[in-house]
C-alpha cells in the first residue's frame, strides 16, 4: 500500500471509528477472501485476493440522506481502494438531487443491457464498476409510478480539458409494462455522440418478457448509425413441491463492431482480434439458469455465445451459505469456439474461483 | 269398560310420546340455530388475523439440518400495496414495493429499480419458505377456499374447531386443502396442515404465541415446518406490530423505493 493511500485510509478509519462511537452511525460490509486458480498453456497459476466492503449507515433527516461505501482489495499486486458511494442526496418538494460518487443505473432486468448510462455497468447480474461515477443527479417525481432522472458526469478528456456525459430517463409504467426511454449525450465518443434507448418489461402470461432498442447516431459521414434490439424472457417454476428452477435468456441483435465492443466489455479483456468488422448482424445469447438446491444453497449457470459462429462461455456457479453467516461461492469459466470469431477460446483459459465472505 | 280404559291409555301414550317428539324437536331445532357455521368461525377468524393496514417489525428464523439464518424486516401495508424493507446485516436495504399486482424491488448495492416478473410472485422471498404473495398480501381466507366445519378437538390445551379448506375454483392458492385448527374462544389458527392437490402433506403451521392488541388476537410467534425436508423450518416471529396506523400514500411511490 503506498504512504500516501496509507495515510487517507488511516485517517477515514478514525473519522468513521469516532463517528459509530459518538452517534447513531452503524457499520456495515463484509470481509471476503478470492483465491482464483488459471489454468493456461499447461501451467496453473494461483492468485489471492482479500477484500473490505464497509458500508455507513448513518441516519438521514426527512429530507437529506449521505451514502458512504468504499471497497479495500489487496493482492499480490498492490493495494487498492476504492469508493463505490460517497455522495449527498437531498429532498426538495418537487425533486431531488444527488452529488457526487454514486451509483448510476438504468437497468429493467435484463442480463447485459444496451440502453444503460454507461455500457457494461450491469452484465450478467453483477454489478460492475463502470456503475459508480462522479455525478449530479436530479430526480423529478411525477405521480407514484413515473419519474424523469437526469445526470451529469464530468469525465476528464485531456490533461487540460473535462467533458461532460449527459443523460436524462423517463419511466412509466403503461398497461402493467415497466417503460423507458433514455437520452445520452456522450461527448467523448467521437463517432456516435447522441444515443437514443428504449426498454420494457411485463408479463406475457406465465412469462416475463423484456425487451430493448437502441439506437446510436453517427457523427460522421464515413461512419454509420447503430442499432441494436434485445429481446428477453424469464420464468420461474417450483418443482417437487419446494425445490425453484429459475431461466431467463435473451438474444441481442447487433453489428459486428458492436458485437466485437460487447466482446471486450463482457469477457473483460480484448480477445475478439480474429472478428473481421463486415456488414453482418450478429445474434449474442445470454442466458442463465438457476436451481435453488434448499434455502441455503443453489446451483447457477451463466451462458453467453454469439448464435453466428457457435462459440460460448459457460459459467457455472454453487453458493452455500455455511454455518456461522459464511458465504461460499464456487465458480469457473468454461469456453467454447468453433471459428474463433465471437473470442479465441486459447484467450479464454480455464479458471476456477473460490470466493469465502462474511457480512456484518 | 275395559276398551275404554285400554283407549285412555292408548291416548295417554300418544300424548307422551307426541311430547317427547316435541321435545326433542325443540331441542334439535334450537341446537342447530345456535351451531355455529364453517364460514362464522372463518369470518371470525378473518377479523382477527386479516390485516386492512399496519406496520409490522418481523423476523424470520430459517432453520435447515442445524443452520441457521435470520432475516429481519419492516413491513408497511395498506390494502393491496405493501412495503418492505430488510434490516439484517447480509440483506440491509433491500426493498421491495408490491402495488396491486405489480412488484419491484431495490438492490441496494446499485441501488437498481427492477420490476419483477409476476411469476415470481408465488417464489419463496429471499430465500424463505414464505412467499412474496405470502409475506406482502393479507387476503381473506374466504375469497380463496370453501370451509367445511368437520369436528372439534384439542390442540396445545385449547378446545379448537376443526375446519377443512378445499380451494376456490380458479383461485391461485399456494396449497390446494388446508385443515385448520381454530381456537374456540380467540378465533386464532392454532394449527394448520397444508396439503397439495394430490393429498400429499406438504407443510405444518403451528403458532406457539398470540397477543391480543385492542381486543384482536394475532399470532405474534409461529412456525412453519416442511414435511418434505427433514428438520427444516421457518419461524416467524412479529416484533412489533401497528394496526391501522396512519400510512402517508408517498411510502408506495417508486420514488421512495429508491
Amino acid at each position: 500500500m503506498n504512504k500516501k493511500l496509507l495515510i487517507i485510509f488511516s485517517f477515514l478509519l478514525i473519522i468513521l471509528l469516532s463517528l459509530t462511537a459518538s452517534a447513531e452511525v452503524e457499520i456495515g460490509g463484509e470481509v471476503g477472501v478470492d483465491s482464483s486458480v488459471i489454468f493456461n498453456n499447461n501451467q496453473s497459476e494461483f492468485y489471492l485476493t482479500e477484500n473490505l466492503k464497509i458500508k455507513l449507515f448513518i441516519p438521514q433527516t426527512k429530507s437529506a440522506e449521505v451514502k458512504v461505501d468504499f471497497e479495500l482489495r489487496n493482492n499480490q499486486f498492490g493495494t487498492n481502494t476504492t469508493f463505490k458511494k460517497l455522495y449527498i442526496k437531498r429532498g426538495y418538494n418537487n425533486f431531488n438531487i444527488s452529488l457526487g460518487r454514486q451509483p448510476v443505473s438504468w437497468s429493467f432486468g435484463s442480463l447485459i443491457n444496451p440502453v444503460d448510462f454507461n455500457f457494461g455497468a450491469e452484465i450478467m447480474d453483477q454489478s460492475q464498476s463502470a456503475k459508480y461515477i462522479a455525478a449530479a443527479k436530479i430526480y423529478v417525481p411525477v405521480n407514484w409510478k413515473t419519474g424523469i432522472e437526469l445526470v451529469a458526469n464530468p469525465q476528464i478528456s485531456t490533461k487540460t480539458k473535462t467533458e461532460t456525459k449527459t443523460g436524462i430517463r423517463a419511466r412509466t409504467m403503461i398497461n402493467n409494462y415497466d417503460l423507458s426511454l433514455n437520452y445520452i449525450n456522450d461527448p467523448l465518443d467521437i463517432n456516435r455522440k447522441n444515443k437514443i434507448g428504449l426498454s420494457l418489461k411485463g408479463d406475457l402470461g406465465p412469462l416475463g418478457l423484456y425487451s430493448a432498442v437502441s439506437y446510436e447516431k453517427s457523427t460522421k459521414q464515413t461512419i454509420e448509425d447503430e442499432n441494436i434490439y434485445l429481446l428477453g424472457l424469464d420464468y420461474s417454476k417450483t418443482i417437487n413441491y419446494d425445490q425453484r428452477v429459475y431461466l431467463q435468456g435473451e438474444v441481442i441483435n447487433l453489428s459486428s463492431i458492436k458485437l466485437k465492443e460487447f466482446a471486450t466489455t463482457l469477457l473483460q479483456a480484448d480477445i475478439s482480434d480474429n472478428l473481421e468488422l463486415d456488414e453482418k448482424r450478429y445474434n449474442l445469447l445470454a442466458g442463465n439458469i438457476s436451481y435453488s438446491i434448499n434455502n441455503f444453497s443453489s446451483v447457477n449457470l451463466f451462458l453467453l455465445g454469439n448464435i453466428n459462429d457457435s462459440s460460448f462461455a459457460l459459467t457455472p456457479q454453487y453458493k452455500n451459505q455455511l454455518p456461522g453467516n459464511i458465504d461460499l461461492t464456487i465458480s469457473s469459466i468454461l469456453a467454447t469456439s468453433k471459428n474463433k470469431d465471437f473470442f479465441n477460446q486459447e484467450n479464454v483459459p480455464l479458471s476456477i474461483n473460490f470466493n469465502l465472505s462474511y457480512s456484518f | 269398560m275395559n276398551t275404554n280404559k285400554l283407549t285412555k291409555i292408548d291416548f295417554n301414550m300418544k300424548l307422551i310420546t307426541s311430547f317427547l317428539i316435541m321435545i326433542f324437536c325443540l331441542i334439535f331445532f334450537s341446537q342447530n340455530m345456535m351451531a355455529i357455521t364453517a364460514e362464522e368461525i372463518i369470518n371470525k377468524r378473518d377479523e382477527n388475523e386479516y390485516i386492512e393496514s399496519a406496520r409490522i417489525e418481523a423476523k424470520m428464523i430459517i432453520t435447515n439440518s442445524g443452520r441457521e439464518m435470520t432475516k429481519e424486516m419492516v413491513s408497511i401495508s395498506k390494502g393491496e400495496d405493501a412495503f418492505v424493507e430488510f434490516t439484517n446485516s447480509r440483506d440491509r436495504g433491500t426493498k421491495y414495493l408490491k402495488k396491486g399486482d405489480n412488484l419491484w424491488m431495490f438492490f441496494p448495492d446499485a441501488e437498481d429499480v427492477v420490476k419483477i416478473s409476476g411469476h415470481m410472485m408465488n417464489q419463496g422471498m429471499m430465500g424463505s419458505d414464505f412467499s412474496y404473495q405470502d409475506i406482502m398480501e393479507s387476503t381473506k381466507m374466504t375469497e380463496l377456499y370453501n370451509f367445511e366445519l368437520i369436528g372439534e378437538g384439542e390442540y396445545n390445551n385449547r378446545t379448537c374447531y376443526i375446519l377443512e379448506a378445499t380451494a376456490v375454483e380458479g383461485k391461485e392458492v399456494s396449497y390446494y386443502r388446508r385443515k385448520i385448527w381454530i381456537d374456540k374462544e380467540r378465533f386464532i389458527a392454532l394449527k394448520e396442515e397444508l396439503y397439495a392437490q394430490s393429498g400429499r402433506l406438504l407443510k405444518v403451521s403451528e403458532v406457539k404465541e398470540v397477543d391480543e392488541f385492542e381486543g384482536r388476537y394475532y399470532p405474534v410467534i409461529s412456525i412453519m415446518e416442511n414435511k418434505l425436508r427433514e428438520n427444516t423450518s421457518t419461524e416467524f416471529i412479529v416484533e412489533k406490530i401497528e394496526f391501522n396506523p396512519e400510512i402517508d400514500e408517498s411510502i408506495f411511490t417508486l420514488e421512495n423505493l429508491q
